[in-house]
């Protein structure tokens, strides 16, 4: 009959030993350097380390990090905060005090909000080009734009090779609504893919129009889901079980749904729906690295960082100079002409439009 | 006669401290028990009422001003009641479906005995840990339009919801009930039945009130867990469909309106007090010290006559409503465009395609096992501290009331918005108490934040077993000289071990499923499997998605193999009882 | 080395537990507390413990007051009446537990757990599961238990009470044994008078949180104070109290049964009932009995048989007995009466 206090006292003895052994390697925020959680907290008081605030969306390979710290001299330490809507509301929270020294993943759609709250301070970037110059906010001084992207209606090539349709696809140069039962598209609410084709409706139909289309939408059938990845791999008939052939997605969606061959891709984006999404960095007011902060700018602007763009994040470089992969090139083209709407009118009318949109037609 | 009195000299030198004043003791328990209690409510102050008080504050100043208007603002709109109407009825028939499943589930898995029982413990609490974002989409694919269950038209209904929510909170009522069940002398019931009670009526009149504390404890965690939930409804709910969670959720990260959120945040409370109180009530009406026996003193092999309503009503609990969703989901991760393959599981080792991710899914693994085992620690460390202060039983009622509300505040992190704490984090832990350590980004915040979630299933699952022991149990050892932190750890802990191993699987599995808090803080070097899963998911890309799933299969497969150790080491301490 | 317990009051809300206690221990001298259940004995010996405050009143040992300090500071070993043994530990972890590794060896402790098995007479015990013992062997171990750090004053509460009464007569007598031996001062509670009467020295008769009495086991029985001690300890009848004059079951033997009507008239006789056939005060009664008789002949006493049983191995029948109330008495073999019988009483036990 064993004494239970031995036995217990070995698990105590080996889960001890374990903690240990795994203290030596807790991951922390920096690698290689400075490995104790607690201190990466007071890195933040050297001037050597850039602290970035980014979208979780945002992605930056060891490479990367490498060579900026070798052609910069600053250490580099990412902060994730939530996406494009929820970094903008943490950046105006946390402006008294900020959460690092410069922020990437603000979007046209979000943008104003942080000017009004004067979250960014001044910078204009030596290496931003032509592209990039025209994708500034009109009067500001302080967002710089890194990316862009747009969200369109994606349709499954394949399901309607094989179906006659009795209504066209599209009528006046927009989704036509009498197709609207077979569309899911997402909410704007919830979603930032919705809140763009949201905006695409308010530019094509107008302040005073865009309801009445929504109406049709959704007599005739529309789907709306809360999340894009619900509508994609739930209800998308190309790439999940669904039945909907039509999707709320990206115009560079069609790029990652090749044919095994890789000959030819399985779906198509409906380019007159598109509503362009420009995603912006910019110095945080109050940084204590702002020089480090301008610094990662340009790194970001730079061609070494935007060729790798479209295949981490989907979205396309800003810069004049920076190449697409083939398979973009190929299937999934920058759309030529695109709906648009003034940053400032979406700043002042967004709360209003989702809310009018929701009560419109989700009630 | 000798050799007693060569002991007495060495026992002569306690009269020399004996000499103490009666006011001293009383300071000196006040003082022991405060300082026992001090340390995690400092914990729980610092990274949980601060940071949610800050938040909501801030909704509550306008301009310098105490400004109160949001109230009636919020509360006159018809679309607040109608998110509380829905809140209550998610959180009570969520729950009351779980109890009503859980029950039999707990007595087939724990009171009986049957080959296999291990295996189907750990496969039931798989849900558990499932990123929500995975199950939601793995429940509409059964119940969209073209979906197995799409003729019964549950997509985005409450239903479906519920279903969700039971899927995940089934293995709760399951292992709070059984735990207790495995233990209760079983002759109190059998008494009734030579009464002349039929089965039916022994456990109603016997049995279920003897199982009442951890029906309630059950009961109250789950009603939290359902009322709050946020991916589950978010994927599930369908269009007009809104909680105060999700409501919070909308108006703090969408619009930033403190002022509605705040108001939101204050009657999200005002609900979750609300069922902590009736929860307490139900509990301390049943309360008094079981007679509990051994686990492993009433086998009772499963009957399949007797036994067998209980043994339905968990076969199709397991299979239609745990195997069906878990098994499409494996099948998908075992697909990729229309074929049967292992290359989800292949690409694992990389970052996804187009490098989606920052680390490898077996690095994100790896940050998820060391950060929850932190997490797990500090759960345990404060868990277990608050759990044995809280099971003395003062004398005076004011004693037990203070206690009372301790219990509570520890259960408050389960019903307070994710939403609320990360913002909370925010703005208050730029400097800590003054201290010139930036918190928000630090790599501690992610497990910190986990514990605090998982406290309280620590609490919930130690403090049963050390309300049972025996109070005169601690009275005989310090007659012996035990002095109370010896008394503590001989007494209370050597007996406790049991519900701590149970407790560390529950905490270790929490953290390692938890999404909501982390994805606020987790930074992409140190992403977890949940956050690295949550990710792949939201990309385009087969590949993507096919990594999601097979990585979630991997979280689903981790976690129960945590909670089976946990589970065995508690049966093995359990079996010399 | 004295242990006194002075003047001690507990309440529980408006329920007095434990009033105006007072008494000394001599070193090694065993104490009983003796009364019917929620007399406050258990109370008192959680007081002298520390296991509770009380809300006046002092506990000394050796002329120090107690009061405030810890329970576990006191040195006052405490026995339940289920023993507690700790079930998550060996026989012998439980007895070394109030031997504290910083001042007692590895050796010294498994020679002292040796040494006090072999004293409750369960040597090579050492690593049983406790939860195998039987109850007396679990009593064993809890008294050796609590005797291992040698306190210096053991407190048993109805140590002995859970246990069938043979074991409990047996382990009664080894019980006063152990505590001889090792001198240890004792407080023992208990319920019953004869395991009172066999283990300790003196004995407090209490009721109602008081007590009521505090003697050697011989005066108590031959003298108790009041009535309430006697009627408690067992007297079945209580004549007068000063000087005490009552009848104990058995006290009295059936010598002859009387022929119809007999009763009535030797009760006359005797003195139980007056001249108009009602009976007469107890306490005249008394002073009648107490005369001297001539040639100390045994007292007498007529009375009605009501019911005749078996017990302890004897016959006995339940008589009512005119001015003095239902007495028990003995049936000797071959002396046969029927209920209604009238019949003569002598007293054959003083």
């Amino acid at each position: 009959m064993a004494v239970p206090s031995r036995r217990l006292s070995f698990f105590a003895v080996t889960a001890l030993a374990s903690v240990l052994a795994l203290t030596a390697c807790v991951p922390s925020g920096n690698s290689g350097d400075k490995d104790t959680p607690s201190g990466d907290a007071s890195g933040s008081t050297q001037s050597s380390t850039v602290r970035v605030v980014v979208h979780d969306s945002f992605q930056l390979s060891d490479e990367q990090k490498a060579s900026f710290t070798e052609k910069t001299g600053y250490d580099l330490e990412i902060v994730t905060n939530g996406d494009g809507g929820a970094l903008v509301n943490k950046l105006i929270l946390t402006k008294d005090s900020p959460l690092g020294d410069v922020a990437y993943g603000v979007d046209n759609t979000f943008a104003s909000r942080g000017l009004d709250e004067n979250v960014f301070a001044p910078y204009t970037s030596t290496v931003e080009g032509e592209q990039g110059k025209s994708m500034r906010i009109e009067g500001d001084d302080t967002l710089t734009a890194v990316d862009y992207g747009d969200v369109c209606l994606n349709i499954d090539s394949d399901h309607f090779a094989t179906v006659d349709l009795v209504e066209p696809l599209e009528k006046n140069g927009f989704f036509n609504p009498a197709n609207a039962g077979m569309a899911v598209v997402t909410n704007p609410a919830t979603s930032s893919p919705g809140l763009s084709f949201l905006l695409a409706t308010i530019s094509k139909y107008g302040e005073d129009g865009y309801l009445d289309y929504w109406k049709q939408l959704k007599d005739n059938g529309l789907k709306i889901v809360d999340g894009w990845e619900d509508a994609y791999y739930v209800d998308f008939t190309a790439t999940g079980d669904g039945d909907r052939p039509v999707v709320l997605s990206y115009a560079s969606s069609p790029a990652v749904t090749l044919t095994e061959d890789g000959s030819r891709t399985t779906t198509e984006a409906l380019l007159d729906t598109c509503f362009r999404q420009v995603e912006y960095a910019g110095v945080l007011e109050g940084a204590k690295n702002p020089e480090g902060a301008q610094a990662f700018i340009d790194y970001l602007l730079s061609d070494e960082y935007q060729n790798t763009i479209p295949g981490a994040m989907y979205m396309y470089p800003v810069s004049d100079t920076a190449t697409l992969p083939d398979d973009w090139a190929k299937f999934a083209p920058v759309p030529h002409s695109t709906n648009e709407l003034d940053p400032a009118l979406i700043a002042k009318n967004r709360d209003q439009w989702i809310k009018d949109w929701s009560a419109a037609i989700i009630g | 006669m000798a050799d007693v009195g060569q002991l007495e000299g060495k026992s002569a030198g306690l009269s020399g401290t004996a000499r103490r004043s009666a006011g001293g003791a009383a300071l000196r328990r006040t003082l022991t028990w405060g300082g026992a209690a001090a340390i995690p409510l400092f914990f729980l102050g610092v990274f949980f009422a601060w940071p949610v008080a800050a938040l909501v504050a801030r909704g509550f100043v306008a301009d310098g001003a105490l400004d109160l208007t949001g109230f009636s603002e919020v509360l006159s709109a018809p679309r607040t009641w109608r998110l509380i109407g829905i809140t209550l009825a998610q959180g009570l028939v969520g729950t009351a479906v779980s109890l009503l499943l859980g029950i039999p589930g707990a007595y087939v898995l724990y009171r009986c005995t049957f080959p296999g029982r291990m295996l189907v413990r750990g496969f039931v609490t798989m849900p558990f840990v499932l990123p929500t974002v995975v199950v939601g989409v793995a429940f509409r694919a059964l119940f969209t339009t073209s979906g197995p269950l799409g003729s019964w038209g549950l997509d985005g209904t409450f239903w479906a919801v519920v279903a969700a929510l039971v899927f995940f909170n089934y293995s709760v009522v399951v292992r709070t009930v059984g735990g207790l069940w495995e233990r209760v002398d079983p002759r109190a019931a059998q008494a009734a039945r030579t009464l002349g009670a039929s089965r039916a009526r022994a456990f109603f009149t016997v049995t279920l009130p003897q199982l009442a504390p951890a029906v309630a404890s059950a009961g109250a965690v789950v009603f939290l867990f359902c009322a709050t939930a946020f991916g589950t409804v978010m994927v599930l709910g369908g269009q007009g469909y809104g909680t105060i969670e999700t409501e919070i959720w909308m108006q703090t990260v969408q619009f930033l309106d403190l002022r509605a959120a705040a108001v939101l945040s204050v009657l999200q409370l005002v609900v979750v007090a609300l069922s902590l109180w009736v929860s307490g009530r139900a509990r301390s009406r049943q309360e008094r010290a079981l007679a509990l026996a051994p686990a492993s003193a009433n086998p009772q092999p499963l009957s399949l006559r007797a036994d067998a309503l209980a043994i339905a009503v968990t076969a199709i609990v397991a299979v239609g409503l745990i195997a069906w969703p878990l098994v499409n989901l494996l099948a998908s991760a075992f697909r990729r465009s229309g074929h049967w393959t292992l290359d989800n599981f292949r690409a694992l080792t990389g970052t996804g395609s187009g490098n989606a991710l920052s680390v490898s899914v077996y690095e994100a693994l790896y940050n998820s096992v060391v950060i929850a085992l932190y997490a797990a620690l500090m759960a345990l460390a404060i868990g277990s501290m608050v759990a044995f202060v809280v099971s003395r039983r003062p004398a005076s009622a004011a004693g037990r009331r203070t206690l009372g509300l301790l219990d509570a505040a520890f259960m408050l992190p389960l019903g307070v918005s994710a939403v609320t704490v990360g913002f909370g984090f925010l703005i208050t832990l730029d400097r800590p108490l003054g201290l010139g350590v930036d918190l928000r980004s630090s790599g501690w915040l992610v497990p910190i934040a986990q514990a605090v979630v998982a406290i309280p299933l620590v609490i919930r699952t130690v403090l049963p077993v050390l309300r049972a022991i025996d109070p005169r149990q601690r009275e005989v050892a310090a007659t012996l000289g035990a002095s109370p932190l010896r008394v503590a750890l001989t007494i209370d802990w050597a007996l406790a071990l049991r519900g701590l191993g149970l407790a560390a699987g529950m905490a270790f599995a929490v953290s390692l499923g938890e999404f909501g808090a982390t994805s606020f803080l987790s930074r992409p070097e140190t992403a977890t499997l949940p956050i690295v899963i949550f990710r792949l998911i939201s990309k385009p890309g087969a590949e993507n998605y096919g990594m999601a799933l097979a990585a979630s299969v991997i979280l689903a497969l981790v976690s129960a193999a945590i909670m089976m150790l946990a589970e065995r080491l508690r049966s093995t301490h359990a079996g010399e009882f | 080395m004295t242990l006194s317990v002075d003047n001690i009051h507990v309440s529980f809300g408006d329920l007095a537990a434990v009033a105006e206690v007072s008494f000394t221990a001599a070193e090694g001298e065993i104490i009983g507390l003796l009364g019917p259940s929620g007399c406050g004995k258990s109370t008192l010996l959680r007081v002298i413990s520390g296991l509770i405050a009380p809300d006046q009143g002092r506990v000394l040992w050796d002329g120090v007051d107690l009061i405030g300090a810890p329970v576990h500071k006191r040195g006052f070993g405490f026995m339940f009446q289920d023993g507690q043994l700790f079930s998550h530990k060996s026989v012998a972890a439980n007895i070394e537990y109030g031997l504290p590794k910083r001042r007692f060896s590895r050796v010294e402790r498994d020679a002292r757990v040796a040494e006090l098995l072999k004293l409750v007479g369960l040597e090579g015990y050492e690593n049983r599961n406790v939860t195998l013992l039987s109850g007396g062997e679990k009593q064993r171990v809890a008294l050796a238990r609590a005797l291992a750090p040698a306190p210096r004053v053991l407190l048993l509460d109805e140590p002995l009470s859970a246990l069938d009464r043979e074991l409990r007569e047996r382990l009664a007598l080894d019980l006063r044994g152990i505590l001889r031996s090792t001198g240890t001062t004792a407080v023992f509670v208990t319920h019953d008078q004869d395991e009172a009467f066999t283990v300790c020295d003196r004995v407090a008769v209490m009721m109602g949180g008081k007590v009521l009495q505090l003697d050697i086991p011989e005066r108590l029985w031959r003298r108790p104070a009041t009535a309430q001690v006697a009627e408690f300890l067992g007297y079945e009848a209580v004549l007068s109290q000063d000087p005490f004059h009552g009848y104990a079951p058995c006290d009295f033997e059936v010598v002859e049964t009387l022929a119809a009507g007999g009763a009535d008239t030797l009760a006359r006789q005797l003195g139980q009932l007056d001249h108009r056939g009602e009976p007469v005060d107890s306490s005249a009664l008394a002073a009648l009995t107490q005369q001297p008789r001539t040639g100390g002949e045994p007292e007498q006493l007529a009375g009605t048989v009501m019911d005749k049983l078996f017990q302890s191995g004897r016959a006995i029948a339940r008589v009512s007995v005119p001015a003095v109330g239902e007495l028990t008495a003995a049936l000797p073999s071959g002396l046969s009466v029927a209920q209604g019988d009238g019949v003569r009483l002598i007293r054959v036990a003083q």
